[in-house]
């Protein structure tokens, strides 16, 4: 097996991406912002979920080591210097002009040699402990010590170091050009820099937006060539032997490496906007997590200046399934999102939303979230939702997360409370654990195992957000539009306070 | 570089303006003094010719600047000396504003938008942008030079730190310095020279040094210039026998590489002369950024202080008095011969001026009989108020007060007022906008407001409101047929009260009324009820 830096063996891994799971949980926006400005490449690992405990673990050690070990910046050198590397391979086959081709790879492979030799001794200057990076080392040590390397590298130096010296002195007079070997040196603008202090200005090159050689450039370099043999015949040779420098292996590290990068840079961004993150801790019958909240609920409020709630979660021996209820509006979807969020990024090996967490391995998540604005009849959406749940059921792994909400809103009162409890049951006896999102207040006391929650309201009727646990129960509230826009006798008399 | 003329730290900026600006605009009739500012005088430049030109632009910066007014006595004060300072040296200040005048128009002329940006992608903005640069440093050096021959007479803060800053910020040897650079690219902007004998030419020709590095896939990159100069070259036709020679000449020479008659080549010599002007002018971003802006903020400037000029010309004229008012203590509240400026711009006849002392008391009501100039007094006490919160002159012989930068006006607009209760939601509406707004320093006009409903459940509204606002400092001229109200107060307090002044129409013993304001309890009868008697007895 080559080496990877997301997975220590081959399990197979789950695609969120053909589940609804993603846009349930609003993991979908999440990743959004995590993948905002990375490729394509990059959001698709975050699709694709470890299908066993190691790979979790693998990457959880990993990331834990980047964060305490501050490899941030040398993963970000790395990343830049083989982004320049794709950047010259580009030119490269924009190219025709062989000359110019081998110049291109030449550069690219300077880049190459770069990104490798910095990160191994970033690598090797800290005392690794986690899988994912002492594999990294070793496997960049076995890359750079083969002879072929070496010469390469060499070789490669040499004449980058001689390309890059290569300066010409142009002299315009606009009706000709005098090709001179350049010094490098620019005294007007040294003049222009001593005339304005605090300002320093540099020529655009006119033709580099074009890959290719323009006529004056063309003229100016055969002119050049003249004088320089010796380099344009060596780097020839150099692009026949080194053709497929590049090791596939290190040609699939950034993506990787880009996984635990964006998540870290995204950390930071969310931290300043006051999130908070933490490392989850797994134990195996443990479920206790502190202030946890929806990621992206947090995200777009921070836009516009509001709260996000936070909520705590814990199941007691003998519990596996929370049943929530509570008043509409009352932060009861949030509350199941945001456990939903907490599972997919414990699984993924990364933090996760939430002050404190201990909660043991999933071995997979499920959701099955009500589709409200379905135009379908009423038998149409209970039969649209009794199929989106078939492969739920059919799944063969013991041992999911799942999160429901609102199952049965168009089926009949007497005939959702028992589908529901059968929904229960079987997910209880699966071993599952999760959330039951419901109107339905019988079912928090349907079957063994069920923890009865409830979106809670202040004395005045008013949403609070909290979920605490509390016995469902039927109030009539006042309407709530009512109080949320301070036209009660009381808030009325507050105002004129 | 600052201007500032205007505030003592700072350009002008449109911050913190009155609330509901039209509305006093339209209440206090100050069109007719935006309309003054606009006709300039030429008497002063030629005082045997008498000629009055009009220019809206002297509208447009009275109106903008007297609608964001001054905070403290010391900013009054400061745009009072340079008034004066402006009027002491009437041609100084004619001479520079018309080089800012000159210098903006010439650059309008170039064609091009005014925000200058240093990098610039094509040729013929390149080319204007050095035009504008030129223009710019030469209107530059004439303010320095039209300043430095006043410097020692210059009595003003503002005037003086101009000079100063201007001397300061462009000296003669940064002219030169700049000069030397703009000398080394002629040649991008114009060609010719001069037209030397028949058949030659002076032509204005590059010399350019780059010095490249080739690195990026043999491209050239990283280049540095290494010389630029305008050469001076005197030459036959170049299209003519000696010029073909020479590019013969140049092409078979070893490396040279000719652009005799290969465009391509040319166009790409272009581009790297192009990008090398370019580079070098991107130096002088921000003096072309800072120069445009100080014109454009020194023709906004002196176009206030000349059209607060035009205005005195124009009180001049109908022989109405004026001073510069004094910024008093907050509560303070005195004048002496105060006319009501606009009507007399509009009216062209003369006004009555009133006297009178108001200090310490906040709430003055005025009361009296139809057409006996209460509202014209309500007005000229408004328009003196922003006046002096601008800087500018008063019409009266003399006029203290503090300073109210949180001024409103509420008037009934006669015109569409009607006894329903939409008319009176739309009073209260407003009087509630603007008591959102009241604060600190806060003067409010009241013109027959709440007269919209019934006199009873009027008065009701207007002396809840008014002793709310009394009681939280705010400073009140209510002008108003309210009887009830008025004399619902006047009982309360009585004649001698120090806090509220009860204003009322002078009368002569013979009937007559004079339209001035005097001490007055509120008057029970009416003007109406007396024409009656006058026909009826």
């Amino acid at each position: 097996m080559k080496y990877s830096l997301l997975r220590t063996n081959e399990a197979v891994d789950t695609d969120a991406a053909k589940r609804d799971l993603l846009r349930d949980l609003n993991l979908d926006q999440i990743i959004g912002r995590i993948c905002e400005g990375w490729d394509d490449e990059v959001k698709r690992l975050y699709q694709l979920m470890p299908g066993d405990s190691d790979n979790s673990d693998y990457r959880r050690a990993a990331f834990a080591e980047i964060k305490e070990k501050d490899l941030h910046p040398v993963f970000s050198a790395f990343l830049e210097n083989m982004r320049q590397r794709s950047l010259c391979i580009e030119r490269m086959e924009a190219v025709e002009v062989n000359v110019q081709k081998q110049v291109w790879l030449l550069r690219s492979a300077a880049c190459y040699i770069e990104a490798l030799e910095m990160l191994l001794k970033a690598l090797s200057e800290k005392d690794l402990k986690s899988g994912a990076l002492t594999g990294l080392t070793e496997f960049l040590k076995e890359t750079t010590a083969g002879r072929d390397y070496i010469s390469f590298r060499e070789e490669t130096e040499k004449l980058y170091q001689e390309l890059s010296s290569f300066r010409i002195l142009l002299t315009y007079e606009k009706e000709r050009f005098t090709v001179a070997a350049g010094s490098g040196s620019g005294k007007f603008d040294d003049f222009l820099k001593e005339t304005f202090p605090g300002q320093e200005h540099r020529m655009k090159s006119p033709f580099l937006g074009e890959p290719g050689l323009s006529d004056l450039e063309a003229e100016i370099i055969k002119q050049f060539a003249k004088d320089h043999k010796a380099f344009f015949s060596g780097i020839e040779e150099y692009a026949k032997k080194y053709k497929d420098y590049a090791d596939a292996g290190i040609l699939g590290l950034p993506a990787e490496m880009s996984y635990y990068v964006a998540f870290l840079r995204f950390m930071e961004k969310t931290k300043e906007l006051g999130c908070v993150f933490c490392t989850p801790v797994i134990k195996k019958d443990r479920f206790r997590v502190e202030g946890l909240y929806d990621l992206a609920l947090s995200l777009v409020n921070s836009v516009s200046g509001k709260e996000v709630i936070d909520n705590d979660a814990e199941f007691y021996e003998g519990e596996s399934f929370f049943v929530l209820t509570g008043p509409n509006q009352g932060g009861k979807t949030t509350y199941a999102r945001s456990l939903g969020q907490l599972v997919y990024f414990t699984k993924m090996g990364l933090d996760v939303p939430a002050k404190d967490a201990v909660l043991p391995y999933f071995t997979d998540l499920l959701t099955h979230f009500s589709v409200e604005e379905s135009t379908e009849s009423g038998r149409g959406k209970l039969l649209d939702e009794l199929e989106r749940l078939k492969p739920m059921f059919k799944e063969e792994k013991d041992g999911a997360f799942v999160v429901i909400n609102e199952l049965f809103t168009t089926a009949a009162n007497y005939d959702a409370c028992i589908m529901g409890k059968k929904v229960l049951e079987f997910f209880i006896g699966k071993h599952c654990r999760g959330i039951y999102v419901t109107h339905l207040n019988e079912l928090s006391e349907s079957c063994d195992g069920v923890v009865s929650l409830r979106a809670q309201v202040d004395d005045h009727m008013v949403q609070t957000y909290r979920i605490r646990r509390d016995k469902a129960q039927e109030k009539t509230g006042v309407n709530s539009r009512v109080e949320k826009y301070g036209l009660t006798y009381a808030k009325i008399k507050e105002r004129f306070k | 570089m600052n201007v500032n003329l205007l505030y003592s730290h700072k350009d002008w900026t449109h911050i913190r303006q009155y609330y509901d600006w039209r509305g006093i605009v339209k209440d206090l009739g100050l069109e007719a003094l935006f309309k003054a500012a606009a006709i300039d005088s030429v008497v002063r430049v030629n005082r045997s010719v008498y000629r009055e030109t009009e220019d809206e632009f002297f509208d447009q910066c009275v109106r903008r600047v007297m609608c964001v007014p001054l905070e403290n006595a010391e900013e009054v004060k400061y745009r009072q000396a340079v008034l004066k300072d402006c009027i002491r040296h009437e041609e100084l200040t004619a001479s520079l504003y018309s080089v800012a005048e000159k210098v903006l128009a010439d650059i309008e002329k170039l064609g091009r938008n005014k925000s200058p940006a240093g990098v610039r992608d094509n040729r013929s903005d390149l080319i204007s942008d050095i035009r504008m640069l030129r223009l710019l440093t030469d209107a530059m050096g004439e303010i320095r030079s039209l300043l430095l021959t006043r410097a020692d007479d210059l009595s003003s803060q503002g005037m003086y730190d101009l000079f100063e800053r201007v001397n300061e910020g462009y000296s003669e040897e940064q002219q030169e310095n700049l000069n030397k650079v703009m000398d080394s690219f002629i040649f991008y902007a114009n060609s010719y020279a001069a037209a030397a004998e028949r058949g030659m030419y002076e032509m204005n020709r590059p010399h350019i040094q780059f010095d490249c590095g080739i690195a990026d896939g043999l491209k050239l990159g990283d280049i540095r210039l290494e010389k630029m100069e305008n050469k001076v070259v005197s030459y036959s036709n170049p299209y003519g026998l000696a010029a073909q020679i020479k590019g013969r000449i140049n092409r078979i020479m070893p490396k040279y590489i000719a652009l005799y008659r290969n465009a391509a080549l040319q166009a790409d010599a272009e581009e790297m002369e192009f990008q090398a002007v370019n580079c070098v002018m991107s130096y002088f971003r921000d003096t072309l950024q800072s120069f445009m802006y100080f014109f454009e903020q020194l023709r906004f400037q002196l176009g206030f202080y000349i059209g607060a000029m035009n205005i005195r010309y124009q009180m001049k004229r109908y022989q109405t008095e004026n001073c510069y008012p004094e910024v008093g203590e907050q509560d303070s509240f005195a004048y002496e011969d105060l006319k009501e400026t606009a009507m007399v711009f509009k009216t062209g006849k003369q006004a009555v001026g009133n006297d009178g002392k108001l200090d310490g008391r906040m709430l003055a009501v005025i009361t009296g009989a139809n057409q006996g100039g209460k509202s014209t007094f309500l007005r000229s006490v408004g328009i003196a108020q922003v006046m002096m919160q601008c800087g500018m002159m008063v019409a009266a012989k003399k006029y203290r007060s503090g300073l109210y930068p949180n001024f409103f006006t509420h008037f009934t607009r006669r015109e569409d007022s009607a006894m329903n209760s939409g008319r009176l939601d739309e009073e209260l509406k407003r009087m509630d906008k603007i008591i959102d707004h009241l604060g600190k320093d806060s003067l409010i006009l009241l013109n027959e407001s709440f007269a919209t409903t019934t006199e009873k459940e009027g008065s009701a509204i207007a002396y809840d409101i008014i002793k709310a606002l009394k009681e939280e400092g705010v400073r009140i001229f209510t002008v108003t047929h309210l009887l009830s109200f008025a004399q619902k107060l006047y009982d309360e307090v009585g004649p001698d009260d120090k806090e509220t002044g009860f204003l009322g129409a002078e009368r002569l013993s013979d009937g007559k009324r004079t339209f001035k304001m005097i001490p007055h309890a509120p008057e029970k009868s009416s003007f109406g009820l007396e024409l009656f008697e006058e026909v009826l007895s």
